[in-house]
Protein backbone atom coordinates (compact mmCIF):
# COMPACT_ATOMS: atom_id res chain seq x y z
CA UNK A 1 0.00 0.00 0.00
CA UNK A 2 1.18 3.76 -0.57
CA UNK A 3 2.53 5.15 2.42
CA UNK A 4 1.45 8.41 2.71
CA UNK A 5 3.82 9.79 5.16
CA UNK A 6 6.68 8.67 2.85
CA UNK A 7 5.14 10.63 -0.01
CA UNK A 8 4.02 13.36 2.25
CA UNK A 9 7.88 13.92 3.04
CA UNK A 10 9.33 13.48 -0.99
CA UNK A 11 7.16 16.32 -2.25
CA UNK A 12 7.47 18.58 0.22
CA UNK A 13 11.75 18.47 -0.17
CA UNK A 14 10.48 18.17 -4.30
CA UNK A 15 9.04 21.45 -3.26
CA UNK A 16 12.30 23.33 -1.72
CA UNK A 17 14.31 21.49 -4.35
CA UNK A 18 11.70 23.22 -7.08
CA UNK A 19 11.96 26.86 -5.34
CA UNK A 20 15.84 26.26 -5.25
CA UNK A 21 15.84 25.74 -9.14
CA UNK A 22 13.91 28.37 -10.11
CA UNK A 23 15.58 30.55 -7.53
CA UNK A 24 18.80 29.43 -9.01
CA UNK A 25 18.18 31.23 -12.64
CA UNK A 26 18.08 34.47 -10.61
CA UNK A 27 21.47 33.83 -8.57
CA UNK A 28 24.45 35.84 -8.93
CA UNK A 29 22.16 37.06 -11.58
CA UNK A 30 23.17 37.13 -15.53
CA UNK A 31 21.49 37.31 -18.26
CA UNK A 32 19.56 34.06 -19.22
CA UNK A 33 19.29 35.00 -22.78
CA UNK A 34 22.72 34.85 -23.16
CA UNK A 35 23.80 31.07 -24.20
CA UNK A 36 27.18 30.73 -21.74
CA UNK A 37 24.71 32.43 -18.91
CA UNK A 38 22.36 29.34 -19.27
CA UNK A 39 25.03 26.90 -20.24
CA UNK A 40 28.20 28.17 -18.42
CA UNK A 41 27.17 29.70 -15.20
CA UNK A 42 28.98 33.03 -16.48
CA UNK A 43 31.83 30.93 -15.61
CA UNK A 44 31.97 32.28 -12.11
CA UNK A 45 32.01 29.03 -10.28
CA UNK A 46 34.81 28.72 -7.19
CA UNK A 47 36.24 25.67 -5.99
CA UNK A 48 33.36 24.74 -3.62
CA UNK A 49 30.97 24.92 -5.96
CA UNK A 50 33.15 23.47 -8.74
CA UNK A 51 33.20 20.79 -6.79
CA UNK A 52 29.63 20.38 -5.77
CA UNK A 53 28.46 20.71 -9.98
CA UNK A 54 31.12 18.18 -11.49
CA UNK A 55 30.11 15.87 -7.72
CA UNK A 56 27.11 16.26 -9.16
CA UNK A 57 27.90 14.03 -12.01
CA UNK A 58 29.72 11.70 -9.87
CA UNK A 59 26.39 10.56 -7.71
CA UNK A 60 23.49 9.66 -10.43
CA UNK A 61 20.95 6.85 -11.29
CA UNK A 62 24.56 5.32 -12.07
CA UNK A 63 25.13 5.35 -8.49
CA UNK A 64 22.56 4.88 -6.73
CA UNK A 65 20.68 2.77 -8.80
CA UNK A 66 22.57 1.21 -11.68
CA UNK A 67 25.84 -0.11 -10.02
CA UNK A 68 23.84 -1.53 -7.06
CA UNK A 69 21.67 -3.43 -9.24
CA UNK A 70 24.48 -4.66 -11.32
CA UNK A 71 26.13 -5.84 -8.20
CA UNK A 72 23.28 -7.29 -7.03
CA UNK A 73 22.87 -9.35 -10.15
CA UNK A 74 26.53 -10.57 -11.01
CA UNK A 75 28.12 -9.72 -8.15
CA UNK A 76 32.00 -8.42 -7.30
CA UNK A 77 32.42 -7.43 -11.51
CA UNK A 78 30.47 -4.30 -10.74
CA UNK A 79 32.76 -2.82 -7.86
CA UNK A 80 34.92 -1.86 -10.95
CA UNK A 81 33.04 1.55 -10.09
CA UNK A 82 35.18 2.12 -7.05
CA UNK A 83 38.47 1.90 -8.79
CA UNK A 84 37.41 3.79 -11.37
CA UNK A 85 36.07 6.82 -9.73
CA UNK A 86 39.35 6.81 -7.50
CA UNK A 87 41.65 6.96 -11.28
CA UNK A 88 39.56 9.24 -13.10
CA UNK A 89 40.10 12.30 -10.81
CA UNK A 90 43.97 11.34 -11.35
CA UNK A 91 43.20 11.47 -15.26
CA UNK A 92 41.28 14.92 -14.80
CA UNK A 93 43.90 16.12 -12.57
CA UNK A 94 46.26 15.60 -15.94
CA UNK A 95 43.67 16.88 -18.45
CA UNK A 96 41.25 18.90 -16.73
CA UNK A 97 44.15 22.60 -15.75
CA UNK A 98 45.30 22.25 -19.36
CA UNK A 99 42.01 22.49 -21.14
CA UNK A 100 40.80 25.13 -18.78
CA UNK A 101 43.90 27.38 -19.37
CA UNK A 102 43.77 27.13 -23.27
CA UNK A 103 39.77 27.35 -23.44
CA UNK A 104 39.83 30.76 -20.72
CA UNK A 105 42.51 32.30 -23.55
CA UNK A 106 41.10 31.28 -26.55
CA UNK A 107 37.66 31.55 -25.48
CA UNK A 108 36.31 28.66 -26.18
CA UNK A 109 33.25 26.70 -24.50
CA UNK A 110 32.87 23.33 -25.55
CA UNK A 111 35.36 20.62 -26.42
CA UNK A 112 34.56 21.19 -30.27
CA UNK A 113 36.11 24.84 -30.16
CA UNK A 114 39.07 23.54 -28.62
CA UNK A 115 39.62 20.97 -31.66
CA UNK A 116 38.30 22.85 -34.56
CA UNK A 117 40.74 25.66 -33.62
CA UNK A 118 43.82 23.20 -32.77
CA UNK A 119 43.99 20.62 -35.51
CA UNK A 120 41.99 23.44 -37.83
CA UNK A 121 39.01 21.12 -39.07
CA UNK A 122 35.62 21.95 -38.90
CA UNK A 123 34.09 18.22 -39.89
CA UNK A 124 36.60 16.72 -36.53
CA UNK A 125 34.62 19.54 -34.48
CA UNK A 126 31.61 19.03 -35.77
CA UNK A 127 31.55 15.51 -35.93
CA UNK A 128 33.05 15.64 -32.23
CA UNK A 129 29.84 17.66 -31.29
CA UNK A 130 27.89 14.74 -33.11
CA UNK A 131 29.69 12.06 -30.67
CA UNK A 132 29.18 13.88 -27.12
CA UNK A 133 25.88 14.52 -28.08
CA UNK A 134 24.77 11.01 -29.05
CA UNK A 135 26.77 9.70 -26.14
CA UNK A 136 25.36 11.52 -23.57
CA UNK A 137 21.84 9.78 -24.49
CA UNK A 138 22.21 6.55 -23.25
CA UNK A 139 23.38 8.25 -19.70
CA UNK A 140 20.30 10.68 -19.80
CA UNK A 141 18.46 7.56 -20.49
CA UNK A 142 19.56 5.74 -17.44
CA UNK A 143 18.71 8.83 -15.63
CA UNK A 144 15.19 8.89 -16.44
CA UNK A 145 15.64 4.89 -15.70
CA UNK A 146 16.12 6.08 -12.35
CA UNK A 147 14.29 8.41 -11.11
CA UNK A 148 11.64 6.17 -12.70
CA UNK A 149 12.86 3.44 -9.74
CA UNK A 150 12.79 5.84 -7.20
CA UNK A 151 8.78 6.87 -8.36
CA UNK A 152 7.49 3.24 -8.86
CA UNK A 153 8.64 2.10 -5.22
CA UNK A 154 6.83 4.77 -3.64
CA UNK A 155 3.33 4.12 -5.81
CA UNK A 156 3.93 0.16 -5.42
CA UNK A 157 0.75 -1.18 -3.98
CA UNK A 158 -1.74 0.88 -6.27
CA UNK A 159 -2.22 -1.13 -9.48
CA UNK A 160 -0.31 -4.04 -10.80
CA UNK A 161 4.01 -3.01 -11.16
CA UNK A 162 3.56 -2.97 -15.25
CA UNK A 163 1.35 0.10 -14.75
CA UNK A 164 2.92 1.25 -11.71
CA UNK A 165 6.44 1.51 -13.85
CA UNK A 166 4.74 3.14 -16.83
CA UNK A 167 2.90 6.04 -14.90
CA UNK A 168 6.25 6.41 -13.02
CA UNK A 169 8.36 6.82 -16.26
CA UNK A 170 5.83 9.22 -17.81
CA UNK A 171 6.13 11.40 -14.74
CA UNK A 172 10.21 11.42 -14.35
CA UNK A 173 10.17 12.33 -17.91
CA UNK A 174 7.78 15.25 -17.70
CA UNK A 175 9.54 15.88 -14.14
CA UNK A 176 12.90 16.56 -15.97
CA UNK A 177 11.84 18.35 -19.00
CA UNK A 178 10.27 20.86 -16.99
CA UNK A 179 13.77 21.57 -14.77
CA UNK A 180 15.72 21.54 -17.78
CA UNK A 181 14.12 24.41 -19.51
CA UNK A 182 13.81 26.61 -16.80
CA UNK A 183 16.90 26.59 -14.45
CA UNK A 184 19.84 26.09 -16.52
CA UNK A 185 23.48 25.53 -15.16
CA UNK A 186 22.98 27.69 -12.47
CA UNK A 187 20.02 26.16 -11.37
CA UNK A 188 21.38 22.63 -11.70
CA UNK A 189 24.30 23.67 -9.70
CA UNK A 190 22.57 25.20 -6.70
CA UNK A 191 20.45 22.49 -6.54
CA UNK A 192 23.06 20.03 -6.56
CA UNK A 193 24.06 21.55 -3.44
CA UNK A 194 20.68 20.64 -2.04
CA UNK A 195 20.99 17.00 -3.47
CA UNK A 196 24.26 15.98 -2.41
CA UNK A 197 23.64 16.67 1.02
CA UNK A 198 20.66 14.66 0.89
CA UNK A 199 22.57 11.82 -0.67
CA UNK A 200 25.30 11.95 2.04
CA UNK A 201 22.29 11.62 4.43
CA UNK A 202 20.79 8.99 2.94
CA UNK A 203 23.85 7.05 2.21
CA UNK A 204 25.05 7.32 6.32
CA UNK A 205 21.85 6.82 7.70
CA UNK A 206 21.08 3.80 5.18
CA UNK A 207 24.03 1.75 5.95
CA UNK A 208 23.81 2.48 9.78
CA UNK A 209 20.12 1.37 10.12
CA UNK A 210 20.85 -1.43 7.66
CA UNK A 211 24.04 -2.68 9.13
CA UNK A 212 22.38 -2.24 13.04
CA UNK A 213 19.31 -4.34 11.95
CA UNK A 214 21.45 -7.29 10.12
CA UNK A 215 23.98 -7.29 12.73
CA UNK A 216 27.11 -6.34 11.01
CA UNK A 217 29.20 -7.39 7.57
CA UNK A 218 29.68 -10.67 9.24
CA UNK A 219 25.99 -11.36 8.90
CA UNK A 220 25.95 -10.06 4.89
CA UNK A 221 29.06 -12.27 3.88
CA UNK A 222 28.21 -15.63 4.99
CA UNK A 223 29.13 -19.22 3.77
CA UNK A 224 25.91 -19.46 2.35
CA UNK A 225 25.94 -16.11 0.08
CA UNK A 226 27.65 -16.99 -3.80
CA UNK A 227 31.51 -16.54 -3.67
CA UNK A 228 30.70 -13.85 -6.81
CA UNK A 229 30.03 -11.34 -4.28
CA UNK A 230 33.10 -11.68 -2.07
CA UNK A 231 35.66 -11.08 -4.94
CA UNK A 232 36.37 -11.81 -8.50
CA UNK A 233 36.62 -15.23 -10.49
CA UNK A 234 40.03 -15.09 -12.70
CA UNK A 235 38.38 -15.11 -15.85
CA UNK A 236 36.99 -11.87 -14.55
CA UNK A 237 40.18 -9.82 -14.36
CA UNK A 238 40.76 -8.97 -17.89
CA UNK A 239 36.65 -7.49 -18.35
CA UNK A 240 36.98 -5.96 -14.28
CA UNK A 241 40.70 -4.16 -15.21
CA UNK A 242 39.45 -2.85 -18.66
CA UNK A 243 35.76 -1.38 -17.35
CA UNK A 244 37.80 0.22 -14.45
CA UNK A 245 40.43 1.86 -17.29
CA UNK A 246 37.86 2.37 -19.84
CA UNK A 247 35.68 4.38 -17.57
CA UNK A 248 38.43 6.61 -15.81
CA UNK A 249 39.57 7.66 -19.14
CA UNK A 250 35.86 8.55 -20.44
CA UNK A 251 34.35 10.45 -18.00
CA UNK A 252 36.46 13.77 -18.62
CA UNK A 253 35.33 13.98 -21.68
CA UNK A 254 31.67 13.82 -21.46
CA UNK A 255 30.40 17.31 -22.52
CA UNK A 256 28.89 18.46 -19.30
CA UNK A 257 31.96 17.26 -17.87
CA UNK A 258 34.05 19.68 -20.27
CA UNK A 259 30.95 22.13 -19.19
CA UNK A 260 32.04 21.45 -15.13
CA UNK A 261 35.71 22.04 -16.12
CA UNK A 262 35.31 25.61 -17.99
CA UNK A 263 32.94 26.86 -15.15
CA UNK A 264 35.60 26.78 -12.41
CA UNK A 265 36.87 30.20 -11.51
CA UNK A 266 40.58 29.20 -11.87
CA UNK A 267 43.34 26.17 -12.45
CA UNK A 268 44.26 25.73 -8.85
CA UNK A 269 40.37 25.76 -7.83
CA UNK A 270 39.34 23.01 -10.37
CA UNK A 271 42.57 20.62 -9.59
CA UNK A 272 42.14 21.56 -5.58
CA UNK A 273 38.04 20.18 -6.12
CA UNK A 274 39.29 17.51 -8.21
CA UNK A 275 41.84 16.23 -5.65
CA UNK A 276 39.12 15.76 -2.94
CA UNK A 277 36.29 14.50 -5.32
CA UNK A 278 37.64 10.83 -4.92
CA UNK A 279 36.68 11.28 -1.18
CA UNK A 280 33.38 11.33 -2.58
CA UNK A 281 33.59 7.88 -4.08
CA UNK A 282 33.49 6.27 -0.61
CA UNK A 283 29.88 7.03 -1.08
CA UNK A 284 29.98 5.28 -4.08
CA UNK A 285 31.72 1.94 -2.38
CA UNK A 286 29.13 1.93 0.23
CA UNK A 287 26.04 2.01 -2.58
CA UNK A 288 27.92 -0.58 -4.60
CA UNK A 289 27.64 -3.11 -1.38
CA UNK A 290 23.83 -2.34 -0.85
CA UNK A 291 23.71 -5.09 -4.33
CA UNK A 292 25.06 -7.61 -1.56
CA UNK A 293 23.53 -6.20 2.08
CA UNK A 294 19.52 -6.52 0.07
CA UNK A 295 20.09 -10.27 1.12
CA UNK A 296 20.54 -10.05 4.34
CA UNK A 297 17.25 -7.49 4.59
CA UNK A 298 14.09 -10.52 3.84
CA UNK A 299 11.55 -7.26 3.16
CA UNK A 300 13.90 -5.38 0.68
CA UNK A 301 14.99 -8.69 -0.98
CA UNK A 302 11.04 -9.64 -1.13
CA UNK A 303 10.89 -5.44 -2.81
CA UNK A 304 13.20 -6.49 -5.53
CA UNK A 305 12.19 -9.87 -6.32
CA UNK A 306 8.56 -8.42 -6.56
CA UNK A 307 10.08 -6.14 -9.94
CA UNK A 308 12.12 -8.47 -10.95
CA UNK A 309 14.71 -5.73 -11.31
CA UNK A 310 18.02 -5.39 -9.13
CA UNK A 311 16.77 -1.72 -10.02
CA UNK A 312 15.47 -1.09 -6.86
CA UNK A 313 17.43 -2.69 -4.70
CA UNK A 314 18.68 1.00 -2.76
CA UNK A 315 14.77 2.11 -2.59
CA UNK A 316 14.19 -1.26 -1.56
CA UNK A 317 16.27 -0.89 1.08
CA UNK A 318 15.48 2.92 2.09
CA UNK A 319 11.93 1.72 2.62
CA UNK A 320 12.79 -1.32 4.59
CA UNK A 321 15.30 0.79 7.10
CA UNK A 322 14.02 3.96 7.29
CA UNK A 323 11.26 5.25 9.40
CA UNK A 324 8.77 6.90 6.61
CA UNK A 325 9.24 10.18 6.75
CA UNK A 326 13.37 9.71 6.53
CA UNK A 327 12.77 7.29 3.32
CA UNK A 328 11.14 10.09 1.80
CA UNK A 329 13.35 12.30 2.34
CA UNK A 330 16.28 9.80 1.12
CA UNK A 331 14.24 8.81 -1.64
CA UNK A 332 14.23 12.38 -2.97
CA UNK A 333 17.80 12.28 -2.68
CA UNK A 334 18.09 9.42 -4.85
CA UNK A 335 15.02 11.44 -7.58
CA UNK A 336 16.94 14.43 -8.00
CA UNK A 337 20.31 12.04 -7.80
CA UNK A 338 18.79 11.27 -11.34
CA UNK A 339 17.22 14.32 -12.12
CA UNK A 340 20.04 17.36 -11.52
CA UNK A 341 22.48 15.07 -13.70
CA UNK A 342 20.58 14.29 -16.50
CA UNK A 343 19.82 18.41 -16.74
CA UNK A 344 23.18 19.23 -16.56
CA UNK A 345 23.53 16.83 -19.52
CA UNK A 346 20.76 17.85 -21.81
CA UNK A 347 22.42 21.33 -21.02
CA UNK A 348 25.34 20.46 -22.50
CA UNK A 349 23.91 18.73 -25.22
CA UNK A 350 22.09 21.83 -26.44
CA UNK A 351 24.89 23.81 -26.15
CA UNK A 352 27.48 21.44 -28.65
CA UNK A 353 24.17 21.44 -30.92
CA UNK A 354 23.82 25.53 -31.13
CA UNK A 355 27.11 26.33 -31.14
CA UNK A 356 29.36 23.85 -33.11
CA UNK A 357 26.66 21.98 -35.26
CA UNK A 358 24.00 25.15 -36.07
CA UNK A 359 26.44 27.92 -35.96
CA UNK A 360 28.65 26.37 -38.54
CA UNK A 361 25.97 26.61 -41.01
CA UNK A 362 23.60 29.65 -39.96
CA UNK A 363 26.62 32.08 -38.24
CA UNK A 364 24.12 35.25 -38.41
CA UNK A 365 22.44 33.68 -35.47
CA UNK A 366 21.52 36.12 -32.52
CA UNK A 367 22.43 35.26 -29.10
CA UNK A 368 18.58 35.00 -27.86
CA UNK A 369 17.89 32.54 -30.93
CA UNK A 370 20.74 30.63 -30.08
CA UNK A 371 19.67 30.33 -26.55
CA UNK A 372 15.78 29.68 -27.96
CA UNK A 373 17.01 26.64 -30.37
CA UNK A 374 19.45 25.19 -27.33
CA UNK A 375 16.52 25.02 -24.49
CA UNK A 376 13.84 23.27 -27.07
CA UNK A 377 16.62 21.22 -28.65
CA UNK A 378 17.48 19.37 -24.97
CA UNK A 379 13.67 18.78 -24.64
CA UNK A 380 14.12 17.28 -28.07
CA UNK A 381 16.84 15.10 -27.26
CA UNK A 382 15.26 13.87 -23.68
CA UNK A 383 12.51 12.56 -25.93
CA UNK A 384 15.24 10.54 -28.29
CA UNK A 385 16.90 9.18 -24.90
CA UNK A 386 13.90 8.28 -23.74
CA UNK A 387 13.96 5.16 -26.36
CA UNK A 388 16.88 3.75 -24.94
CA UNK A 389 15.01 2.92 -21.66
CA UNK A 390 13.58 0.48 -24.27
CA UNK A 391 16.37 -0.92 -25.38
CA UNK A 392 17.65 -2.55 -22.04
CA UNK A 393 17.32 -5.11 -19.86
CA UNK A 394 16.28 -2.91 -17.02
CA UNK A 395 18.58 -4.84 -14.21
CA UNK A 396 21.93 -4.45 -16.31
CA UNK A 397 20.70 -0.62 -17.04
CA UNK A 398 24.50 0.06 -16.18
CA UNK A 399 24.99 -1.31 -19.84
CA UNK A 400 23.54 2.39 -20.65
CA UNK A 401 26.18 4.31 -18.94
CA UNK A 402 28.98 1.70 -20.61
CA UNK A 403 27.51 2.13 -24.13
CA UNK A 404 28.18 6.25 -23.69
CA UNK A 405 31.61 5.14 -22.56
CA UNK A 406 32.45 2.92 -25.94
CA UNK A 407 31.37 6.31 -27.87
CA UNK A 408 32.91 9.20 -26.05
CA UNK A 409 36.21 7.68 -25.10
CA UNK A 410 36.53 7.74 -29.19
CA UNK A 411 37.23 11.38 -28.60
CA UNK A 412 40.73 10.51 -26.38
CA UNK A 413 43.02 10.94 -29.27
CA UNK A 414 41.66 14.18 -30.38
CA UNK A 415 40.46 16.06 -27.18
CA UNK A 416 42.45 14.41 -24.54
CA UNK A 417 46.16 13.87 -26.82
CA UNK A 418 45.68 16.97 -28.47
CA UNK A 419 46.34 19.11 -25.46
CA UNK A 420 49.98 17.69 -25.47
CA UNK A 421 50.88 17.25 -29.10
CA UNK A 422 49.93 18.36 -32.71
CA UNK A 423 51.56 15.59 -33.93
CA UNK A 424 48.13 14.21 -35.42
CA UNK A 425 46.76 14.65 -38.91
CA UNK A 426 43.37 16.54 -38.80
CA UNK A 427 42.05 13.43 -41.71
CA UNK A 428 43.58 10.62 -39.17
CA UNK A 429 42.08 11.66 -36.29
CA UNK A 430 39.02 11.76 -38.58
CA UNK A 431 39.38 8.33 -39.71
CA UNK A 432 40.40 7.10 -36.53
CA UNK A 433 37.10 8.41 -34.67
CA UNK A 434 34.99 7.07 -37.23
CA UNK A 435 36.82 3.62 -36.82
CA UNK A 436 36.71 3.52 -33.54
CA UNK A 437 33.08 4.53 -33.34
CA UNK A 438 31.71 1.64 -36.10
CA UNK A 439 33.99 -0.83 -34.58
CA UNK A 440 32.24 -0.10 -31.00
CA UNK A 441 28.72 -0.10 -32.32
CA UNK A 442 29.35 -3.28 -33.93
CA UNK A 443 31.15 -5.13 -31.55
CA UNK A 444 27.98 -4.02 -29.02
CA UNK A 445 25.61 -5.67 -31.56
CA UNK A 446 27.46 -8.67 -31.98
CA UNK A 447 28.18 -9.06 -28.20
CA UNK A 448 24.56 -8.84 -27.76
CA UNK A 449 23.42 -11.20 -30.80
CA UNK A 450 22.03 -8.22 -31.55
CA UNK A 451 19.17 -8.25 -29.09
CA UNK A 452 18.73 -6.51 -25.66
CA UNK A 453 22.25 -4.75 -24.32
CA UNK A 454 23.25 -7.22 -21.56
CA UNK A 455 26.67 -6.67 -21.53
CA UNK A 456 29.66 -4.16 -23.07
CA UNK A 457 32.16 -6.30 -23.01
CA UNK A 458 33.57 -8.71 -25.91
CA UNK A 459 35.06 -12.21 -25.26
CA UNK A 460 38.92 -12.14 -27.26
CA UNK A 461 41.85 -14.46 -26.86
CA UNK A 462 42.84 -12.96 -23.41
CA UNK A 463 39.29 -12.79 -22.02
CA UNK A 464 36.65 -10.20 -22.13
CA UNK A 465 37.76 -6.70 -22.71
CA UNK A 466 35.12 -3.87 -22.48
CA UNK A 467 34.47 -2.62 -25.95
CA UNK A 468 35.76 1.19 -25.22
CA UNK A 469 38.84 -0.30 -24.91
CA UNK A 470 38.81 -2.28 -27.81
CA UNK A 471 37.85 0.54 -29.91
CA UNK A 472 40.34 2.66 -28.52
CA UNK A 473 42.65 0.37 -29.44
CA UNK A 474 41.39 0.88 -33.73
CA UNK A 475 41.00 4.10 -32.93
CA UNK A 476 44.61 4.68 -31.93
CA UNK A 477 45.99 2.20 -34.50
CA UNK A 478 44.06 4.43 -37.46
CA UNK A 479 45.09 7.83 -36.15
CA UNK A 480 48.90 7.31 -35.56
CA UNK A 481 49.24 5.29 -38.57
CA UNK A 482 47.75 7.63 -41.26
CA UNK A 483 49.17 10.49 -39.31
CA UNK A 484 52.53 9.05 -40.47
CA UNK A 485 51.77 8.57 -43.41
CA UNK A 486 50.06 11.89 -44.43
CA UNK A 487 52.71 14.46 -45.56
CA UNK A 488 52.61 17.29 -43.65
CA UNK A 489 51.72 20.29 -45.07
CA UNK A 490 54.25 22.82 -45.01
CA UNK A 491 52.94 25.94 -43.08
CA UNK A 492 55.94 28.20 -43.28
CA UNK A 493 54.89 29.68 -39.84
CA UNK A 494 55.17 26.03 -38.19
CA UNK A 495 57.95 25.23 -39.36
CA UNK A 496 60.37 27.96 -38.03
CA UNK A 497 58.22 29.54 -34.70
CA UNK A 498 58.23 27.22 -31.31
CA UNK A 499 55.18 25.45 -30.73
CA UNK A 500 54.41 28.11 -27.71
CA UNK A 501 55.02 31.29 -30.48
CA UNK A 502 52.40 29.27 -32.86
CA UNK A 503 49.78 28.74 -30.26
CA UNK A 504 49.92 32.39 -29.36
CA UNK A 505 49.83 33.51 -33.32
CA UNK A 506 46.72 31.92 -33.87
CA UNK B 1 61.84 16.97 -18.38
CA UNK B 2 62.58 18.86 -15.30
CA UNK B 3 62.95 16.32 -12.36
CA UNK B 4 59.57 18.10 -10.54
CA UNK B 5 57.64 16.87 -13.70
CA UNK B 6 59.16 12.85 -13.32
CA UNK B 7 57.62 13.55 -9.44
CA UNK B 8 54.30 14.87 -11.13
CA UNK B 9 53.57 12.28 -13.53
CA UNK B 10 54.56 9.34 -10.23
CA UNK B 11 52.15 11.47 -8.53
CA UNK B 12 48.97 10.53 -10.79
CA UNK B 13 50.92 7.00 -11.86
CA UNK B 14 51.01 5.38 -8.59
CA UNK B 15 47.31 5.62 -7.68
CA UNK B 16 46.39 5.27 -10.88
CA UNK B 17 48.54 1.74 -11.01
CA UNK B 18 47.08 0.72 -7.20
CA UNK B 19 43.98 0.82 -8.46
CA UNK B 20 44.11 -0.99 -11.64
CA UNK B 21 46.48 -3.85 -10.95
CA UNK B 22 43.29 -5.72 -9.62
CA UNK B 23 45.46 -8.78 -9.08
CA UNK B 24 47.10 -8.00 -6.20
CA UNK B 25 43.89 -6.94 -4.50
CA UNK B 26 41.71 -9.60 -5.62
CA UNK B 27 41.21 -11.52 -2.63
CA UNK B 28 39.09 -12.18 0.58
CA UNK B 29 40.92 -12.24 3.24
CA UNK B 30 41.82 -10.50 5.46
CA UNK B 31 38.19 -9.41 6.47
CA UNK B 32 37.63 -6.06 8.30
CA UNK B 33 34.65 -5.98 10.22
CA UNK B 34 33.11 -9.00 8.31
CA UNK B 35 33.67 -7.11 5.15
CA UNK B 36 36.33 -8.94 2.67
CA UNK B 37 39.45 -7.50 1.73
CA UNK B 38 38.42 -6.95 -2.09
CA UNK B 39 35.88 -4.30 -0.89
CA UNK B 40 37.37 -2.83 2.16
CA UNK B 41 40.95 -2.22 0.41
CA UNK B 42 39.01 -0.42 -2.64
CA UNK B 43 37.15 1.82 -0.68
CA UNK B 44 40.33 2.21 1.13
CA UNK B 45 42.24 3.14 -2.21
CA UNK B 46 39.58 6.47 -2.54
CA UNK B 47 41.44 7.66 0.51
CA UNK B 48 44.57 6.88 0.03
CA UNK B 49 44.52 8.55 -3.37
CA UNK B 50 43.77 12.22 -1.71
CA UNK B 51 47.48 12.85 -0.29
CA UNK B 52 49.08 12.01 -3.93
CA UNK B 53 46.34 13.99 -6.05
CA UNK B 54 46.65 16.80 -3.47
CA UNK B 55 50.61 16.78 -3.82
CA UNK B 56 49.98 17.06 -7.48
CA UNK B 57 47.73 20.02 -6.81
CA UNK B 58 49.88 22.19 -4.52
CA UNK B 59 53.34 21.24 -6.83
CA UNK B 60 51.51 22.46 -9.57
CA UNK B 61 50.33 25.31 -7.83
CA UNK B 62 53.92 26.39 -7.02
CA UNK B 63 55.32 25.58 -10.44
CA UNK B 64 52.92 28.08 -11.84
CA UNK B 65 53.71 31.27 -9.32
CA UNK B 66 57.52 30.48 -10.02
CA UNK B 67 57.03 30.50 -13.55
CA UNK B 68 54.63 33.40 -13.67
CA UNK B 69 57.66 35.82 -11.90
CA UNK B 70 59.91 34.20 -14.32
CA UNK B 71 57.54 35.16 -17.57
CA UNK B 72 57.55 38.89 -16.29
CA UNK B 73 61.50 39.51 -16.32
CA UNK B 74 62.03 37.72 -19.37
Amino acid sequence: MINYTVVGAFLALFAVFTFLGFYGSRWRRGDMGQLHEWALAGRRLGATLAFFLVGADLYTAYTFVAVPSGVFAAGALYAFAIPYVAITFGVALAFAPKLWKISREKGYITGSDFVKDRFDSRTLSILLAIVGIVALLPYIALQIVGMQTVLASMLVGTANNTLVEEIALVLAFIVLAAFTFTSGLRGATLTAVFKDILIWLTVITVIGAALYEIGGFGHVFTPSLSAKYFALSSPQLPAYMSLVLGSALALYLYPHAVNGILSAESAHKLRLSTSFLSLYGVGLGVLALFGVLVYAVPGALAMVKSFGSGLYVVPALILNTLPPWLAGVALLGVFVGGLVPAAIMAIAQANLLTRNIVKEFRPNMTPQGETRLAKWASAAFKFIALGFVFVINSTYAIQLQLLGGILILQLFPSLFIGLYTRWFKKEALILGLLGGIFSGVYLVLLANHFGKLVTSAYPTAIGSIYIAIISLGINLLITIVLSAVIPRKAKPEEVTATPAKVSASQ
Amino acid sequence: MKSTDAVLVLLLLIPALLNFYAPYYNMVNPTLGGLPFFWWFQIALLVIVVPFYLAFTYIQKHNETTESQGGTTS
